[in-house]
């Protein structure tokens, strides 16, 4: 290297008196060759709050590898999701800073941000002493995953510009898992489209022997955020147009909302209208239901599994269908993890944090079930590769759905401190169209209605 | 029964020591609970640092809405819906343990189960259980001919079914408090009125059940202010669904807190839901008082 | 006559049994879910016939790896521990500041005492949410969060109100005759206290300590707050459970089960004294 870089200054500069050449030497070779030093905050103890999640489960067995690294000692809080916010919450607003690393997401984040509750990691990645940034390669994030992160503070806009506040961890979109046996039987092909799904609703739900599709629905945000989301978006509803209208009573958002009902009302059976994240990967997974619709990639680690499913050798994969004017569009959930800005060992939590999410955990965490990989060399990596190659009706399919989705995938919300507010108001507006206690043309404007204050608070 | 009209000052004072401590223990409780009430004067957000002060502005808020109205009276029929059952059942079981039979031990053991189960977990048991397609309890019904029952994911059937959890984890507190009751009437009482030729049904109306009076109130007090405010039950089977069916006040003002970061509303609410208690609780006491001066 | 006796006697033996499988019912089946795996449990219809495993229970108890792989005391164990400090603490102190105040309340002769013994119970009525994230700020601040004795002191609010009122209740029944002999033979209020009326009041003591254990033990918002990672209960244990995507039933009810048997234990050995107040029902 010595010798290389020796070569290259008498040739570029030779005329340069060789006091110059010398220092230009030692700096160039002081900024490529150096690591960081992982031992730097050797002796503190930092607390990572993380979400009960398969990507706690997966990061866990090398988290000693980690406090041997470095000498920190690492306090691992896992709580569900409900209680960790809680206590999240509880922690962040008392700027307690009980926490030091927690897992969150871009949705929270705005709410976070805007309080000044996280920190801004662009310095911490700019930090030579912190970061080694070979070694780290932030360029191998995909720059939409990593810049859903990103936000101005602005009000309903700026997504994707602005301070880094979060690191992700893993990204879930949507798409339809299906039993390729119950549709060979009953003679159908996986839907294509939203119309083509309605069609075939009815043959598909077979009563008690059989019930027809599954999803996610109950009455809070994740309605429209996410499940029906990628169906609201697939017919072209985004909540705010290019002039910061609602389009929640739009006429395609009505269409949309009508179809799903009538799809549940027709393919899925009574008590639907309740079913949580759980329930709906157990009922498939049981092998009660044909075809899930636009649920989380997340479940298919799930769903292979022999231990865990009926099924696991009668799943396929597919894209979630194509709404009326032939666009695909899906929701996206991006799982990341900041840093708490009233934290009193920010350098320490960063050294976990880029840790955590450096190319070798990463795919180490994948490979332990939690899914899908944020970094373009996760998905390259053999070993990975080799574990979903074999997910779906054929080998390969799993993988063909997921990057499928994930040109189509992204978070298309403005970002707000109160959107859950908003959200869980439209999905109540969607539930009372599924109960029958309104129409869905009224029940939408309603929403939208009580919504439009909410915008300016 | 007072011990004497006139107490000597070492008595008195010993009579203070006695429950001066626990006293000054619950009221350090007090600041917090102070500050609490405070809040909901305010238009406190969770990610603000400050706020201003607005009266009465949440409340007068919150009672133009219908559907926090609505809350008010399903937590109030709740509360009603869990007195009317576990009373009842509360006094048979004791009775029924309080029978010197063979199955009675084997009943008594079984008793504190439930409430060795956390109610969170006993929840979530009965959500399985309940689940409209894969759960056991329609299987059983289905089994013996009767149709399925929708349970907790219809909204007129929700609430009862939540009811129906509460009674199994609850109904055991009240019966061993009934049935320590029971225990606690002397036997000659009981023994004189069987040499009378007194029936058990006689000796039920007659000597038990007023015995057991205060009882009653202890357990219908500890009940109402705890169905008032059960949060645990609702937010592992429900969360309040579905559509709103099993919205109560504590989980309105939980949602109000942590998922819309409104803690100024979600305090007036919860001081709201307190003064509730506290005046059903003063109208409890006044009958027992009543009651007691006979 | 003899007809109706015997349908009542059937009638009771009925009624017995079927609040015996009511309560149990559900107990039963939360100790089958944890011997199973996840897709035994998930089954419809409900499996009877299944592989049992002991998986749930060595996961919990030692780890994932099981007791070959044992290296470190998984969390469960010292939420188990952590849970008998806090609760046993909490109703210690309970009972010792409880009992006497009772006494006090149903006894002596002061003024507003139903007031005071009213304002007791009112603490009760507070929804935890209400002082939770106000004691929170305090905790941190003066350096009781994630302390044993900060969850004892905040479990008092459980605790103290249900013990009071339970032993209110039991002393008003005692009649005062022995006392009024004790104090005329010159005992003071402290000696006729402890003297006198314990030893008679024993099986309410017992199920005010019992009750008042469970309710603490079963707590979950105080051990989610106030508790960090050293103090946390094992309702939060069983909580962990439950995960994004799914609820690991079999780790869950496995998780459930170890829970209840400290209950159980106390409740078996205080069985004793609750019978053995059934002797002592007559005050003579």
């Amino acid at each position: 290297m010595f010798k290389l870089k020796n070569f290259i200054n008498k040739m570029l500069f030779g005329n340069l008196n060789y006091l110059t050449a010398f220092i230009l030497l030692i700096s160039a070779s002081f900024t490529t060759a150096q690591a960081i030093d992982m031992k730097q905050q050797s002796g503190e103890t930092i607390t990572v709050m993380l979400v009960s999640h398969p990507f706690v489960d997966s990061v866990k067995p090398y988290i000693p590898e980690f406090e041997a690294l470095t000498g920190i000692t690492v306090n691992l809080d896992v709580l569900p999701e409900g209680s960790g916010t809680e206590k999240l919450l509880a922690d962040l607003s008392s700027r307690a800073g009980t926490i030091d690393v927690f897992m969150t997401s871009p949705l929270s984040n705005w709410q976070y941000a805007t309080a000044g509750w996280i920190e801004d990691l662009d310095p911490f990645l700019e930090n030579p002493s912190l970061t080694d940034a070979a070694a780290y390669d932030v360029g191998d994030f995909f720059q939409g995953v990593l810049d859903s992160n990103r936000w101005t503070r602005e009000l309903l806009a700026g997504i994707g510009e602005g301070p880094l506040w979060a690191l992700p961890i893993n990204s879930e979109s949507y798409l339809l898992a299906y039993r390729p046996s119950v549709f060979k039987e009953l003679g159908i092909d996986v839907p294509k489209t939203y119309a083509e799904l309605l069609s075939i609703a009815d043959k598909l739900d077979q009563g008690s022997a059989q019930y027809g599709l599954l999803t996610r629905f109950d009455k809070f945000w994740d309605l429209p955020y996410l499940t029906f989301g990628t169906m609201l978006q697939s017919y072209g509803v985004e909540m705010l147009d290019a002039e910061g209208n609602l389009q929640i009573c739009s006429e395609e958002s009505i269409n949309a909302t009508n179809d799903f009902v009538q799809l549940i009302q027709t393919a899925s059976p009574e008590g639907a209208g309740a079913f949580t994240w759980y329930e709906s990967m157990q009922g498939f997974a049981a092998g009660q239901y044909a075809l899930s619709f636009n649920e989380a990639d997340l479940f298919a680690p799930v769903y292979q599994d022999p231990t865990q499913s009926e099924v696991s050798n009668d799943v396929g994969y597919a894209p979630t269908p194509l709404g009326p004017d032939g666009y695909r569009k899906a929701g996206a959930w991006i799982w990341s993890m900041s840093i708490n800005a009233a934290s009193s060992k920010k350098d320490a939590a960063w050294l976990f944090l880029s840790w955590v999410t450096s190319k070798e955990i990463m795919i180490g965490s994948h490979l332990g079930g939690n899914m899908n990989p944020v970094r373009k060399s996760a998905w390259a990596n053999k070993d990975v590769a080799a574990l979903v190659n074999g997910w779906g009706e054929y080998p390969g399919q799993y993988v063909e759905v997921t990057s499928t989705m994930g040109e189509v995938a992204a978070v298309r919300f403005p970002p707000h401190p109160e959107l859950t507010r908003m959200l869980d108001r439209w999905a109540q507006a969607v539930q009372e169209v599924y109960f029958g206690k309104a129409n869905a043309k009224e029940a939408l404007c309603n929403a939208e209605a009580d919504i439009k204050p909410m915008l300016s608070q | 029964m007072i011990l004497e009209n006139r107490l000597s000052v070492s008595s008195r004072t010993s009579y203070y020591l006695m429950f001066a401590p626990a006293l000054i223990m619950l009221l350090a409780v007090l600041y917090p609970f102070f500050q609490g009430v405070y809040t909901a004067f305010t238009n406190q957000k969770l990610y603000l640092e400050s706020s201003t002060f607005i009266g009465i502005g949440n409340f007068l808020e919150l009672f133009k809405n219908d559907e926090f109205r609505d809350s008010i009276y399903r937590t109030l029929l709740y509360t009603l819906a869990v007195i009317s059952v576990q009373l009842p059942l509360g006094v048979t079981v004791a009775w029924l343990l309080n029978q010197n039979n063979k199955i009675q031990s084997l009943l008594r053991n079984t008793l504190v189960l439930p409430l060795l189960i956390p109610p969170v977990v006993a929840g979530l048991m009965w959500k399985t259980m309940m689940q409209p397609q894969s759960g056991i309890l329609n299987w059983l019904l289905n089994n013996i001919g009767l149709p399925s029952f929708s349970w907790l994911s219809d909204t007129n059937t929700a609430l009862i079914s939540v009811v129906l959890i509460d009674t199994w984890v609850f109904t055991p507190f009240a019966a061993l408090i009934f049935l320590a009751g029971l225990q606690s009437i002397p036997n000659d009482m009981i023994e004189a009125a069987q040499i009378d030729g007194a029936s058990s049904s006689l000796i039920f109306r007659a000597i038990q059940l007023p015995w057991l009076f205060p009882y009653i109130i202890l357990v219908t007090l500890f009940r109402v202010s705890d169905s008032m405010k059960s949060f645990e039950l609702f937010y592992v089977t429900t969360r309040g669904g579905p559509l709103n069916a099993t919205r109560t006040l504590h989980i309105t003002a939980y949602e109000e807190a942590f998922r819309w970061a409104n803690v100024g509303r979600a305090m007036a609410i919860v001081f709201f839901l307190w003064i509730i208690s506290y005046f059903l609780s003063i109208f409890i006491m006044s009958k027992w008082k009543r009651k007691s001066e006979n | 006559m003899s007809f109706l006796k015997n349908t009542k006697i059937f009638s009771i033996y009925l009624s017995q049994i079927f609040f015996f499988i009511f309560f149990i019912f559900p107990i039963i089946w939360i100790l089958i879910m944890s011997f199973k795996e996840f897709r035994d449990i998930i089954a419809y219809p409900p499996r009877f016939i299944f592989k049992p495993t002991l998986d749930n229970y060595s996961e919990i108890l030692f780890g994932p790896g099981g007791i070959a792989n044992f290296h470190r005391l998984p969390d469960y164990v010292k939420y188990l521990f952590n849970s008998a400090i806090i609760s046993g603490g909490a109703v210690l102190l309970a009972t010792v500041l409880g009992v006497p105040a009772a006494y006090a309340l149903a006894r002596g002769n002061i003024r507003g005492r139903m007031h005071i013994a009213f304002t007791f119970l009112s603490f009760r009525f507070a929804p935890e949410l209400m002082v939770i994230l106000p004691m929170f700020l305090i905790y941190t601040q003066i350096g009781l969060y994630d302390t044993y004795i900060g969850l004892i002191l905040a479990h008092q609010l459980i605790c103290l109100p249900l013990i009071i009122w339970i032993m209110l209740s039991f002393f008003q029944d005692i009649p005062t005759a022995i006392e009024e002999a004790a104090r005329v033979d010159g005992a003071s209020v402290f000696l006729t206290l402890r003297a006198v009326i314990l030893p008679i009041a024993g099986p309410g003591i017992a199920s005010a300590t019992i009750i008042a254990f469970i309710f603490s033990w079963n707590n979950l918002i105080f051990g989610l707050v106030l508790a960090g990672s050293d103090t946390r209960p094992v309702t939060m244990g069983i909580l962990q459970t439950m995960t994004f995507d799914q609820i690991k039933w079999g780790l869950m009810a496995s998780a459930a089960m170890i829970s209840a048997v400290p209950g159980m234990l106390i409740a078996i050995y205080l069985q004793k004294y609750i019978t053995r107040g059934l002797t002592m029902g007559a005050v003579k």
